[in-house]
């Protein structure tokens, strides 16, 4: 799968202008409020159509200025799923799903069985939508959408109305969804604990532009960005994968390129691949490298950038072996240490500091 | 769906029940006997043995105006059906697009003009379309608007405005003639109704149907927001142009048969929702069935509880402000 977007338009205070490309997996629209993402899936879907540009498919056209192109909705084959579900009163879920089947246009490569099993659906197929959680109805709303067979499936913030325990719930099946059945996504959201969990590619937003746009880990740790990327929550995204789980300690080693990460309570087993998010304020830096300390991850690297600004604190971006980190410090330690380019040091990182908002499958 | 299968048996037979007393009762009864033994003779089992009065009755009287009845009450609740469905509001009825009132226009302007009552029912029925067809024009170039709140709103002024015409030609028609054949017209009848007037009127009432009956699972996507339907596959704009002609053309069939009858669109279909939800394919063939059941209802009582005839439409709106305000107390439940 290819996707193609280059949109402009017009849109009351602001000027729609993003321009990305994906090769499926989950593309991720990251940027606040009113940064311009759902105009930007509108214009996928062909609910907002713009001034100029060109959205393809695959290299054909589902919008193209130039050329007068533009596909209608209903004929484009993408499936929505909008922040809340919202699913037919009357009729059961089983029946809500068979909606989905009904005006398809593809030859319904995916089956009800297959997304009853893929969403854990069995046990609500006979109930009627007003008995579901708020959850519950997200599924039904994703799986009805999955039937219609879409070449792309789009996702507006699909977990805005949901309580954490559900919002993981439902990015649980979305990682499914990513690795079994392998739909493309494009998934609007402003949380970075969703995106890092399940994106591939993200495109930042910010005043209806595209600032940006590229492999998550990639992209994570672009320096420029971080204004962007959530100073607070914002850090590197590594791949990894687990070496090791001590049980008893309730501790997982996950191997990356640049050595060892500890990391406690991972769900998942020895052997496979997942992502670790590590905030840039939880990593701390050393020039020598610290004895008698709790900190587990101690990863020697090479100080690569350093971040401008007049605040308290900067970003620093530090290379351990060939994966890039963030970490925040104040300006009064970078002077104190005589931190610049170059400067080998110490990168530690608190085990306890990576919770479970943190770690997904890669 | 033990429900809504009990609802329909008992809607028939109501409906049968309702035929039967029509045929019988008025102003020279006719027992449920000879009834019997003349359908019997109609279908050929038996020999005609009642008085060549009561099959006149029974033919030529009542049965025009049986059918008529059967028609328009159906016809008036299909069409409410498919409008409170599209419009997703319970409070719709065909008339929010104006067709009542251009058939109105039309009807009076003909009476206007002494043109005579096969011209009175044409330009009824063209009225109609036509004033749909304008606000539907007007409503759908309305940019930047919600498109049903469009449509509705360009409903409402230009149906005011048709009122207007209609007061100005009311105002202008000679009082001893016209006026009483304008206000007849206005609050509807049954009475006048021919043979030849059905034949006209049913196919383009049936020719309304067909689609509504084709695209009743299209028509339940309505009830989703206008983007999810769309993203789920269906062509709404295109899917609601139909809905609104077919439900215009059946209107407008009715409505130039009986004259303006009101509330059969929007009580009927309320009311059938309560019992079976609001599936339109379950939902249109009960609300057509206590459509025509109501209407006959009706009728039949017009005839025959005063010395002179009284309009349906006073009738309908009698029965149908206290069982619509009890009805919108009963639900609690949105769409």
């Amino acid at each position: 799968m290819k996707l193609e977007v280059s949109v402009g338009k017009r849109l009351g205070a602001f000027t729609l202008e993003a321009a990305f490309a994906s090769d499926g997996g989950v593309t991720a629209l990251f940027g606040r409020s009113g940064s311009g993402k759902t105009s930007v899936l509108n214009a996928i879907a062909g609910l907002l159509r713009p001034e100029r540009g060109r959205i393809a498919l695959d290299g054909e056209p589902l919008f193209d200025a130039a050329a007068g192109v533009d596909v209608a909705v209903h004929r484009r084959r993408i499936g929505y799923v909008f922040q809340e579900g919202r699913l037919l009163p009357h009729i059961t879920v089983r029946q809500n799903l068979l909606y989905g089947r009904r005006f398809a246009h593809g030859d319904g490569a995916v089956s009800l069985e297959k997304v009853t099993e893929l969403l854990g659906l069995a046990s609500l197929l006979e109930r009627r939508p007003h008995d579901l959680s708020g959850g519950e109805k997200q599924r039904v709303a994703i799986g009805r959408a999955l039937l219609a067979d879409p070449r792309l499936l789009l996702m507006d913030e699909p977990l805005a109305a949901l309580d954490a325990p559900r919002k993981s719930e439902i990015l649980y099946y979305i990682e499914r969804l990513r690795d079994e059945v392998r739909v493309p996504i494009v998934y609007v959201s402003h949380s970075l604990d969703e995106v890092v969990r399940i994106a591939d590619t993200i495109v930042v937003m910010s005043e209806g532009r595209a600032l940006d746009s590229g492999p998550l880990n990639e992209t994570m740790a672009r320096m420029e960005l971080r204004p962007y990327l959530g100073r607070f929550e914002g850090g590197a995204v590594i791949e990894a994968h687990v070496g090791e789980q001590d049980l008893e300690m309730g501790l997982a080693r996950l191997d990356f390129a640049g050595g060892a990460l500890y990391a406690p309570d991972v769900d998942a087993l020895v052997g496979e691949r997942v992502r670790v998010r590590i905030r840039a304020r939880d990593v701390s830096l050393a020039t020598v490298r610290p004895e008698a300390i709790s900190m587990l991850n101690v990863l020697p690297g090479t100080l690569k950038a350093l971040g401008e600004g007049a605040g308290a604190s900067i970003d620093v971006q530090i290379d351990v072996a060939g994966t890039l980190l963030l970490a925040r410090v104040t300006r009064k330690s970078v002077a104190a240490l005589g931190l610049a380019p170059g400067r080998p040091v110490y990168a530690l990182v608190k085990a306890v500091a990576i919770d479970r908002h943190s770690v997904g499958w890669a | 769906m033990r429900r809504a299968t009990l609802a329909y048996a008992l809607a028939l037979a109501a409906l049968a029940a309702l035929t039967a007393l029509a045929f019988a009762v008025g102003r020279y009864p006719v027992s449920l006997g000879e009834l019997a033994t003349l359908l019997a003779a109609k279908l050929g089992a038996a020999h005609d043995t009642l008085a060549p009065n009561v099959e006149s009755v029974v033919m030529q009287v009542r049965g025009p105006r049986v059918l008529a009845a059967l028609l328009v009450g159906a016809a008036l609740a299909a069409a409410g059906t498919a409008y409170q469905g599209m419009f997703r509001n319970p409070l719709v009825s065909p008339d929010i697009l104006g067709v009542s009132t251009g058939a109105a226009l039309g009807a009076v302007g003909a009476i206007f003009l002494s043109l005579g009552v096969f011209a009175t029912q044409l330009f009824a029925f063209g009225g109609g379309l036509a004033a749909v067809g304008l606000v539907y024009w007007i409503g759908s170039r309305m940019r930047g608007h919600e498109p049903m709140l469009a449509l509705v709103l360009t409903g409402v002024v230009i149906g005011t405005l048709l009122g207007s015409a209609i007061a100005l030609l009311k105002y202008l028609a000679d009082p001893y003639n016209q006026l009483p054949a304008i206000t007849f017209w206005l609050l509807g009848s049954l009475s006048t109704t021919a043979p030849q007037d059905l034949a006209v009127a049913a196919p383009f009432a049936l020719a309304g149907l067909a689609p509504m009956l084709l695209l009743r699972w299209r028509m339940n996507l309505l009830a989703l927001p206008d983007d999810e339907a769309r993203a789920l596959g269906v062509d709404t704009r295109r899917l609601r142009s139909v809905v609104v002609a077919a439900a215009t053309l059946m209107t407008a069939a009715a409505v130039a048969v009986s004259g303006i009858i009101g509330w059969v669109g929007l009580l009927i279909p309320h009311a059938a929702r309560l019992v079976v939800g609001p599936d339109f394919g379950r939902l249109l063939p009960l609300s057509m069935l206590i459509g025509a059941a109501f209407l006959l209802a009706v009728d039949t009582l017009c005839r025959t509880i005063a010395p002179i005839e009284i309009p349906p439409g006073v009738l309908t709106a009698l029965i149908g402000t206290p069982f619509f305000l009890w009805l919108f107390a009963l639900s609690r439940r949105g769409w």
